[in-house]
């Protein structure tokens, strides 16, 4: 038939393609080469290689300009975060996902709502209720809100996992006398270890990137947490016109949480996509 | 099966309590009973920051009513949900035909990857990026126009006639990447001898991802849409970066959405605008429009069901 339009429109596709992923690559080498640039060189030639790599342009930013005590505070807001959600999620989820009993579907259907719940429509009371216990402006507070809102999400992945795993040696387990805890942990955890590991993979990325919560409730700049601190960064350098400074901290600002994922992509996408298509 | 038993239910009992009910109160406190709370809050006269709470009734939703900023960012928000939905869903279709062709399953997820990727950076990032990318003197794409000698084409991206669809274009380059993730799962789960059955009675490669790839991932589909409409409604990050002609300024208001203007008029620093209560209304707002929408479009797939069997 008209094989050959066909085969034209698969090029056609093909090159959009190819264009849109050369974009990409391009963007994040872009990204890197201007972070060694003088500010100058933006000036003069802003999508040019640099004649020389100014290495003092990540010092400067690192020491001068705070950039570590943001690094610090992500690293440990977002690792705590991730394990605490991690820790109160896989137990409901293994039992959510195994075990039918009154109540089940209800709990299992306010996670699911959950999900689709935007943050905003909360974080007016939210705000309310931590300024009265003094969590805001405290990473101890941004660990509890990156937590209690990382929950839905999370065990909606996780009852995904669960439920592929067979529950016949947990099941045998228990008739030789093992008590519904020591089953879990000694039998179920470990089986579930590279789904719980992609969720954490899957946290982690999500919460580094954070933005919102982080500029609602933190606004000392020495608990700031990445993102928000390149965005007063951004101001502040474009103020000053320090563009190489700039772009140093946005490649140490992304550079975490993009190399986790390039390293873990497989298990990252595995993470995300366990609950397709078993409907 | 094994809770029928009685011996072994009296062994769950204390198991399942103690492993749902924490979590369960919890995500109650902290995620359901704060709506209870916006509702309330909605009723008042409130700044949020004084004492002085009156209560107005409906009056703070019958003001929204006749605030046209308010108004304007509920109408670009359902611009978003339209316009991006069609572009993402159209591409992320695209990509799916041409990725699906791939022979080498490393090409394949080698490509997914890439176009992963923006999700995992920092929205602060990607808004500043695209100020360098659609900069009117110096940015990427008029430099490329001149380039190829079409300076004619070049514009102002960044002022107030295509500010709209810059924001919208950074927020397709994103979610593209997002979607085709999911769109290519659902596309591995679609048995082959299918296509093999297909490919015999003489259906070319186009035909059968029209026949047998779009409808057999409506389901994909449908969670796409579902999902991208709450993301244009609470999108945040990428659009209060991309602030006018760089950041350091609030961002214009022909690109912000509901939940963009809702942080304004509750935390704004640069204007302060300080009315919690009245923002608690947007927020009731927003949840009752995201909801309408995912029943909308959860009836229109439904409907569609007919159709096809």
């Amino acid at each position: 038939m008209n094989s050959k339009l066909d085969q034209i429109l698969k090029y056609i596709i093909n090159l959009f393609l190819i264009v849109w992923i050369g974009f990409s690559i391009f963007m994040f080498a872009w990204f890197i080469i201007s972070s060694f640039k003088s500010t100058r060189e933006i000036y003069t030639s802003v999508w040019g290689l640099p004649k020389v790599f100014r290495i003092e342009n990540y010092t400067r930013v690192l020491t001068d300009f705070g950039l570590a005590r943001f690094l610090l505070n992500s690293v440990v807001t977002v690792l705590t975060a991730t394990v605490l959600t991690l820790a109160l999620s896989a137990p409901i989820s293994y039992v959510l996902s195994k075990l039918k009993f009154r109540g089940s579907s209800f709990i299992t259907m306010s996670f699911i709502i959950g999900i689709g719940i935007p943050v905003q429509t909360i974080f007016i009371p939210l705000y309310l209720m931590m300024s009265k216990i003094n969590l805001t402006d405290s990473l101890t507070g941004l660990i509890w809100l990156y937590t209690v809102t990382s929950l839905p999400f999370t065990i909606y992945l996780l009852m995904g996992f669960f439920k592929t795993i067979p529950s016949s040696l947990a099941d045998s387990a228990q008739i030789d006398g093992a008590s519904a805890w020591q089953s879990f942990i000694k039998i179920m955890l470990p089986m579930a270890r590279s789904g719980i590991l992609s969720a954490g993979i899957y946290i982690f990325v999500m919460l580094w990137k954070e933005f919102e919560l982080a500029l609602v409730f933190i606004s000392k700049e020495h608990k700031q947490t990445v993102s928000l601190g390149l965005y007063s960064l951004v101001t502040k350098l474009t103020y000053t016109g320090d563009w190489g400074g700039l772009f140093a901290s946005v490649v140490l600002v992304i550079l975490p949480s993009v190399v986790f994922y390039i390293l873990l992509a497989k298990r990252f996408i595995a993470g995300l996509t366990v609950g397709i298509g078993k409907n | 099966m094994l809770m029928e038993s009685p011996i072994l239910n009296n062994r769950y009992k204390n198991f399942i309590l103690a492993t749902t009910i924490p979590v369960f109160i919890l995500y109650g406190i902290f995620m359901i009973f704060p709506i209870l709370q916006s509702l309330y809050y909605s009723l008042f006269d409130w700044s949020g920051f004084t004492k002085n709470m009156t209560f107005i009734g409906l009056k703070n939703y019958a003001e929204l009513g006749t605030d046209n900023f308010f108004l304007k960012t509920v109408w670009t928000s359902l611009k978003y949900v339209l316009y991006g939905g069609v572009l993402i869903i159209g591409i992320t279709l695209l990509f799916t035909y041409a990725i699906t062709g791939y022979k080498s399953k490393r090409m394949k997820d080698l490509v997914q990857m890439i176009l992963f990727m923006p999700n995992t950076v920092s929205p602060v990032a990607l808004a500043l990026l695209w100020g360098f990318v659609l900069n009117t003197r110096w940015g990427l794409l008029n430099s490329i126009l001149q380039g190829l000698g079409l300076g004619f084409l070049a514009q102002g991206w960044l002022g107030d006639d295509y500010i709209f669809g810059a924001a919208l274009s950074l927020l397709v380059w994103i979610h593209v990447g997002f979607f085709i993730v999911i769109y290519l799962a659902g596309a591995d789960r679609i048995p082959p001898s299918l296509y093999e059955a297909a490919e015999i009675d003489g259906a070319n490669e186009w035909k059968r991802f029209i026949m047998i790839t779009i409808p057999l991932l409506k389901d994909v589909i449908e969670t796409s849409i579902v999902l991208w409409t709450i993301f244009a409604f609470k999108i945040f990050g990428y659009i209060y970066a991309f602030g006018a002609g760089g950041c350091g300024s609030d961002p214009s208001p022909g690109i912000r959405n509901l939940s963009v203007q809702l942080y304004l008029t509750a935390f704004g620093k640069r204007t302060p605008i300080n009315r919690l209560a009245y923002a608690s209304a947007m927020a009731i707002i927003l949840l009752l429009l995201v909801a309408i929408l995912i029943y909308l479009i959860r009836k229109v797939f439904k409907s569609t069901e007919i159709l096809e069997y």
